[in-house]
C-alpha cells in the first residue's frame, strides 16, 4: 500500500465522504497557534511547579487555615467533568438512546484527560510528591484518600478501556484504508487495532465487552464523585458536614460535563465544519439534557444551602452569611445565577438550544462550576471552629498566588492539550458506528467496498 | 534504612543514656565534678515499658540530647499510661509563656504555634478569656481516621503523633481537625545544623521537614523522664496541669491534684464535645478569675 | 527504736576533694582579686534532706537576672559541716539546671557526737559572683511509717523522734506537720488536703483512701514527709503497699476502628473494599482478556488486500 495515494473506487460513496469529514486532520493554522498557546500555558504551569518543588507549598496562598486551595478545587472540578464520559457512553447506550453516537468519542476523551490530570493536580497539591507510592505501600483502608486513588485508577483505567475499545473498528479503518500518513501512524494503529478484521466473533465479543464496560462504569462514576465528596462530606467542617454532598456532587458533575462536551461540539463542528455530525438536532437534545441537568442540581443546591440557612446553626451560619451577603456573595450570587439559573432559563426556549447560544452557555456552565468548586473548598477552611489568632495577617485570606494560578492554568491546558492530541489521531466521531447507523453499511456490517484507500487528509 | 532490632537496640541505649542524662538535672542525683564520694549512685528511670530501673550513675554524662523512641517504637507508646492535660482557664493571664517554650524547645519559628493562645469568648454577654489551645490527642481522633499512609497515629498512652518521614503532605488531616490543632511546613525549615543533626523521632517532630505536618505531641520526650510538658512547667500561673488518667493524677508542677476530683469540683468540660471526638484535654471554666481580662500581655508574676 | 549509727569521718575520697578544693580555691584567688567590682549578687538556700537511708544537702542558687530571680546552673558550691574550714569541707559540686547543688551525706559523714549539726553552703571565689552562704542547724530525727489495716480500715501511722541528747533515746516530736503522698509518674500526690500534725506521742494516724488507682496490682508507692521542719529539716520515708485498686490496662490496646492503624482496620471495612476491589478488577481484567481474544481471532482471518 505505501506510497500509494488517490486510488479511489468507491461502491459507497457516502462512507468515503464519512472517512474524509471525520478522519483526524494535521493542524491547520490556528490548530498550530491553539497547540502553541497551550504548551506555553502548561510550560508555565511546568516552570511554577518546578519551583513549587524546589521551595516547598510556600508559592502557593494555602497557610494553615487555608489548607486546600485551588488545587482542590480545580480537582474536584477535573473529576466532576471526568463524570461526562459515563454519562455519554454509559447512561445514554444503556436507555437506547440513539443519537449519542457522534458524542461518545469526544465525552470519552476529555473523560480521560480530565480524570488524567485530576491524578496529576493531586500529586501537585502534595507536600511531598516524592512519597506518592507510601499511598499505595501504606494505604490505609480507613482514609477516604485510600478509596479516591482505588477509585480514580479504576475509572481512569475503564474511561481508556471504554474509550480504546469502542475505536478498534475505526483503528482497523485507519490501519487499511489510510494511506499517505507518516509510517509511525501507521503503526500505531495496527499495534492499537488488535488484528481488528470485522469477523462476528470479535465484534460479538466487543459488544459484549462495550457493554460490560457501560455497565460498571456507572457505579465506579457514581463512586468517583461521591467519593471526592467525602474527602469534604467525612469532616466536622461547617459547609461540608452534609449527607447531601454525594448527590449535589454527581449531579454538579454531570451538570458541568455536558456543558464540556457540547463547548467542544460547537468547536469541532465550526473548526472542522463537522455540521452533519454535531447537528442541531444534537444541540437540542443536548440542551434539554443540560436543563435537565441544571434542574437536578438546582434542586441540591436549594437542599444544600436552604435548610442550614433557615437553621442558621452556628458555625454553619457564619458560613452560610459569608457566602450569602459576606466577602464570597459577588462570586456566590454570579456562579448561582449566571452559572445555573440564566443556563435553565435559557435552555428553556427552543432558540436558546441553537449551536452558538448553547456555546456561550455552556462556557458559562464550565467557568461557574470551576468557581463553584472554589465555593465549596476554600471558605469553610477560612471559617474553622477555633478562632483564627496569633497568625501573620497575610496567612488568615486566602488569594491564590500567580504560581497557583499558573500552575491551575498549566493543568487545564494540559488537559485541553491531550483532547487536542487524541482527537489529531483519532476521529473524533466515530466512524464506523456512524456508519452503521447512516446504514452506509452492510448488513453484516463489514465495509462492502474492500479494496477502498482514502486519501490522507495531511493537508487540510 | 536500619534494621528494626538495630532500631531497637539502639533506642534502648539511646534511652538509658538519654533518661540517665536528663535525670542528671534532677534533684535526686548528684553529679558534681568534684564530688567523687558519689560514683556508685544509681538512678531511677522509665523506661520504654513504662516500668522503672535502675541505671548506674556512671553513664549519665556521655548523653544530653533528647531522649525519644525512634519512628517504629514510636509508634507504641509508653506502656499503662493514659495521658491526660488539664487547662486551667480561670489562671491564664495570656503571658503566653507556654508558647514561647514550646516553640524553643521544638525549635518552632515563632509563625508556628503548637499551642495558641486564644481569645475566646462565649456570647456576647459574657467576658472574654484566654483559652490556651494544644493538640487535644483526641480518643477518637478524626485526623488520625483520614490519614490515608499512617503518617499520623494514635498511640496506646493516648498520644498522637506524626511520623513526618512517612507523611505525604496531603493536609487531610488539617482539614478533618475541627480544632485546627496542625500546622504544616509550607518552606523548607530554618533549623541549625545542630538541629538538623538531631536523631529524628516522632516523639518530638525534630528536625522538621519540609512538606509535612506537625502538631503537639505533649512531649513524649519529657513524660519518658517524669516530667510534665514544657508547656505546663513554662507556667508561671500554673495552668496547664498534666498526668497521668490511669493514675488519676495531674500536676502543674507545683500541685498535684486528683484528677476526677479536679474535674468534679472544678466543672471541668472539653471543647465541643458533641463533635464525638473526646479529647484528652480538659478545660476548667474562667470563673473566679486570677486575672481580670486585658487585651494586652497581663501577668506573669 | 534505735539510734542511728554514726561513724567517725573516715571517707579516703574527701581527702582527696580536699586537695583539688585547696588548689582550686588558691588558683581562683587571684581571678577574684582582679574582678571583685564587677560581680552580681546571689542568694543561696540550704535544705537537708533526710531520706531514710541516705542523706542529702541541696543548695539552690538564685540571682536577679533582668529583675527577676532565676536559678543558676554550673555554681559551685561548697559545703561544710559546723564550720567553714578546709578541715570541715564535705564536698563541692555545681549546680544543675535547676540551679540546685546536691551533696549526698553518707552516713559515716556524721559524728556520733552530733545530734545538732550545722552545715554551711557557700559560694566563694566564683568568678561571676559575690561570695554568698547559707547554713542550717539540724536535730537528727528519725521517721517511720507503719500501714495497717484494722476492720478493713486502712491506717498509716507515722512516728516523729529524735534521740536524746544526753541519753541517745528517741523522744516522741510532737506538733510536726506530717504529709503522706503517692508517688506519680509526673508528680507525688497527697492522699487528703488536710494538714496533719504528730500527736504528743509523736504519731499521726491517717485514714488512707481506699479509691486510688495503683497499678497492675494495685500496688502505690507512699511517701510520708516532714517539710522544712525547722528543727529537722526534711525528713521522708517510701513504703510500696498494694493499697490501691488495680488498674488494668490492655497492653495490646489495638481495636479495630477507624482511626487505628492500617493493620487494624474494622474488618467490616476491609470486607467490603476488597470485594468491591475485586469485584470491580475482576470484571476489568476479564475485559483485558477480551482483548487478547479479539487479537487472536484476527490472526487467523487472513488481511483483506
Amino acid at each position: 500500500m505505501k506510497g500509494q495515494k488517490n486510488i479511489l473506487s468507491s461502491t459507497n460513496q457516502a462512507f468515503e465522504a464519512l472517512q474524509n469529514d471525520l478522519l483526524p486532520r494535521s493542524f491547520g493554522g490556528l490548530g498550530k497557534l491553539w497547540v502553541g498557546v497551550l504548551l506555553l500555558i502548561s510550560a508555565t504551569g511546568l516552570f511554577f511547579y518546578i519551583r513549587q518543588l524546589q521551595d516547598g507549598l510556600v508559592v502557593t496562598a494555602m497557610r494553615d487555615y487555608t489548607t486546600w486551595g485551588i488545587y482542590i478545587s480545580n480537582f474536584v472540578f477535573f473529576v466532576a467533568i471526568s463524570l461526562v464520559g459515563s454519562l455519554i457512553s454509559a447512561i445514554l447506550k444503556l436507555s437506547n438512546v440513539k443519537w449519542r453516537t457522534p458524542l461518545t468519542r469526544i465525552s470519552e476523551m476529555i473523560a480521560v484527560a480530565a480524570i488524567v490530570f485530576a491524578a496529576i493536580i493531586i500529586v501537585i497539591d502534595m507536600g511531598r510528591p516524592d512519597r506518592f507510592l507510601n499511598v499505595i505501600f501504606y494505604a490505609r483502608i480507613q482514609s477516604p484518600i485510600t478509596w479516591d486513588v482505588i477509585v480514580i485508577s479504576t475509572y481512569l483505567l475503564i474511561s481508556v478501556m471504554l474509550l480504546y475499545l469502542t475505536m478498534l473498528p475505526d483503528l482497523a479503518l485507519m490501519r487499511d484504508k489510510w494511506v499517505g500518513i507518516p509510517k509511525w501512524q501507521h503503526k500505531l494503529y495496527d499495534i492499537l487495532s488488535l488484528n481488528w478484521q470485522d469477523t462476528t466473533e470479535q465484534k460479538r465479543i466487543l459488544a459484549k465487552s462495550v457493554k460490560i464496560l457501560a455497565i460498571v462504569i456507572i457505579p465506579v462514576a457514581f463512586g468517583i464523585h461521591t467519593v471526592t465528596s467525602w474527602l469534604f462530606a467525612t469532616t466536622l467542617r461547617p459547609g461540608w458536614d452534609s449527607t447531601n454532598f454525594g448527590p449535589y456532587f454527581v449531579s454538579g458533575a454531570f451538570m458541568v460535563g455536558s456543558g464540556a462536551v457540547i463547548a467542544a461540539m460547537y468547536v469541532f463542528r465550526i473548526h472542522y465544519g463537522l455540521g452533519k455530525y454535531f447537528t442541531d438536532k444534537h444541540f437540542d437534545k443536548m440542551g434539554k439534557l443540560l436543563v435537565l441537568l441544571s434542574l437536578v442540581y438546582l434542586y441540591f443546591n436549594i437542599n444544600e444551602y436552604f435548610v442550614p440557612a433557615y437553621k442558621m446553626k452556628g458555625f454553619e451560619s457564619e458560613h452560610i452569611m459569608e457566602l450569602f451577603t459576606g466577602a464570597y456573595a459577588p462570586m456566590f450570587w454570579s456562579i448561582q445565577i449566571l452559572g445555573m439559573m440564566v443556563p435553565i432559563v435559557v435552555l428553556m426556549f427552543k432558540k436558546g438550544r441553537k449551536p452558538f447560544p448553547m456555546f456561550l452557555v455552556s462556557l458559562l456552565v464550565i467557568v461557574g462550576a470551576w468557581f463553584k468548586r472554589f465555593l465549596i473548598v476554600v471558605p469553610t477552611l477560612a471559617h474553622p471552629f477555633i478562632p483564627i489568632d496569633q497568625i501573620p495577617e497575610s496567612w488568615k485570606h486566602y488569594s491564590p498566588t500567580i504560581a497557583e494560578w499558573c500552575i491551575t492554568a498549566g493543568t487545564l491546558a494540559g488537559a485541553l492539550l491531550i483532547v487536542t492530541f487524541l482527537v489529531r489521531l483519532f476521529p473524533v466521531v466515530p466512524i464506523v458506528e456512524t456508519a452503521e447507523d447512516y446504514g452506509y453499511l452492510d448488513e453484516d456490517g463489514s465495509h462492502s467496498q474492500q479494496d477502498k484507500i482514502i486519501e490522507g487528509h495531511d493537508n487540510t | 534504612m536500619q534494621k528494626p532490632e538495630n532500631d531497637r537496640r539502639d533506642f534502648i541505649k539511646l534511652s538509658v543514656l538519654a533518661t540517665a542524662g536528663a535525670a542528671c538535672g534532677s534533684t535526686l542525683c548528684s553529679c558534681g565534678d568534684q564530688a567523687s564520694d558519689n560514683i556508685s549512685k544509681k538512678i531511677k528511670l522509665l523506661s520504654q515499658d513504662g516500668e522503672l530501673i535502675e541505671v548506674d550513675n556512671d553513664i549519665l554524662l556521655e548523653y544530653s540530647g533528647p531522649m525519644c523512641a525512634p519512628p517504629k517504637e514510636a509508634r507504641k507508646g509508653i506502656l499503662g499510661r493514659k495521658f491526660v492535660m488539664v487547662i486551667d482557664l480561670a489562671r491564664c493571664g495570656n503571658a503566653r509563656k507556654c508558647v514561647s517554650a514550646c516553640q524553643k524547645m521544638h525549635h518552632l519559628p515563632t509563625e508556628k504555634e503548637w499551642i495558641k493562645v486564644l481569645k475566646m469568648q462565649d456570647n456576647e454577654m459574657s467576658s472574654p478569656y484566654w483559652q490556651p489551645t494544644t493538640c487535644f490527642h483526641c480518643d477518637h481522633p478524626p485526623c488520625v481516621k483520614v490519614c490515608p499512609v499512617d503518617a499520623t497515629f494514635k498511640r496506646t498512652d493516648g498520644i498522637v503523633l506524626i511520623d513526618t518521614d512517612r507523611c505525604i503532605g496531603c493536609r487531610f488531616c488539617m482539614v478533618a481537625c475541627p480544632y485546627s490543632a496542625r500546622v504544616f511546613d509550607w518552606s523548607e525549615p530554618e533549623i541549625s545544623p545542630e538541629v538538623a543533626a538531631l536523631p529524628y523521632s516522632p516523639e518530638t517532630g525534630v528536625p522538621p521537614k519540609k512538606g509535612t505536618v506537625s502538631k503537639c505531641d505533649f512531649c513524649p520526650d519529657k513524660l519518658r523522664k517524669g516530667e510534665i510538658p514544657y508547656c505546663a512547667t513554662a507556667c508561671p500561673n500554673g495552668v496547664i496541669y498534666f498526668g497521668d488518667e490511669n493514675e488519676d493524677t495531674v500536676s502543674n508542677g507545683e500541685e498535684t491534684l486528683r484528677l476526677s476530683q479536679l474535674l468534679e469540683d472544678r466543672a471541668g468540660y472539653r471543647l465541643m464535645e458533641d463533635f464525638g471526638t473526646k479529647p484528652r484535654v480538659y478545660y476548667l471554666p474562667p470563673v473566679n478569675r486570677a486575672f481580670p481580662f486585658e487585651e494586652e500581655e497581663t501577668s506573669a508574676s | 527504736m534505735t539510734t542511728p549509727k554514726i561513724n567517725t569521718f573516715n571517707h579516703p575520697s574527701l581527702w582527696w576533694v580536699f586537695g583539688l578544693t585547696l588548689v582550686l580555691s588558691i588558683a581562683s584567688f587571684n581571678a577574684f582579686a582582679q574582678q571583685s567590682g564587677k560581680k552580681a549578687k546571689a542568694r543561696i538556700g540550704l535544705q537537708y534532706f533526710n531520706l531514710g537511708e541516705q542523706e542529702q544537702l541541696v543548695a539552690t542558687v538564685k540571682s536577679k537576672i533582668e529583675g527577676k530571680y532565676q536559678r543558676i546552673s554550673n555554681i559551685k558550691v561548697n559545703f561544710y559541716r559546723e564550720l567553714m574550714a578546709e578541715e570541715n569541707l564535705l564536698g563541692s559540686t555545681l549546680t544543675n539546671d535547676q540551679g540546685n547543688a546536691i551533696l549526698v551525706l553518707h552516713q559515716n559523714a556524721l559524728t556520733d557526737s552530733s545530734l545538732l549539726t550545722t552545715y554551711i553552703a557557700s559560694i566563694e571565689n566564683n568568678d561571676r559572683f559575690r561570695d554568698k552562704e547559707d547554713e542550717i542547724y539540724i536535730k537528727k530525727a528519725l521517721m517511720q511509717l507503719e500501714l495497717e489495716e484494722e476492720d478493713s480500715v486502712k491506717w498509716a501511722r507515722i512516728f516523729v523522734g529524735s534521740p536524746d541528747e544526753e541519753t541517745g533515746e528517741v523522744l516522741p516530736a510532737s506538733d510536726v506537720e506530717i504529709r503522706v503522698l503517692i508517688k506519680r509518674l509526673l508528680g507525688t500526690l497527697p492522699i487528703s488536703e488536710d494538714l496533719e500534725y504528730t500527736d504528743e506521742e509523736g504519731y499521726v494516724h491517717i485514714e488512707f483512701p481506699s479509691d486510688f488507682p495503683g497499678d497492675k496490682d494495685g500496688n502505690l508507692n507512699l511517701i510520708a514527709q516532714v517539710n522544712e521542719h525547722e528543727e529537722f529539716g526534711n525528713l521522708e520515708i517510701r513504703k510500696t503497699i498494694a493499697w490501691g485498686t488495680p488498674v488494668s490496662f490492655d497492653p495490646i490496646h489495638e481495636t479495630r476502628e477507624l482511626w487505628s492503624a492500617r493493620a487494624n482496620a474494622p474488618l467490616s471495612l476491609i470486607l467490603i473494599v476488597n470485594s468491591i476491589l475485586i469485584g470491580v478488577w475482576g470484571i476489568l481484567i476479564y475485559i483485558i482478556f477480551q482483548f487478547s481474544k479479539i487479537y487472536k481471532l484476527g490472526k487467523n482471518v487472513t488481511p483483506k488486500e
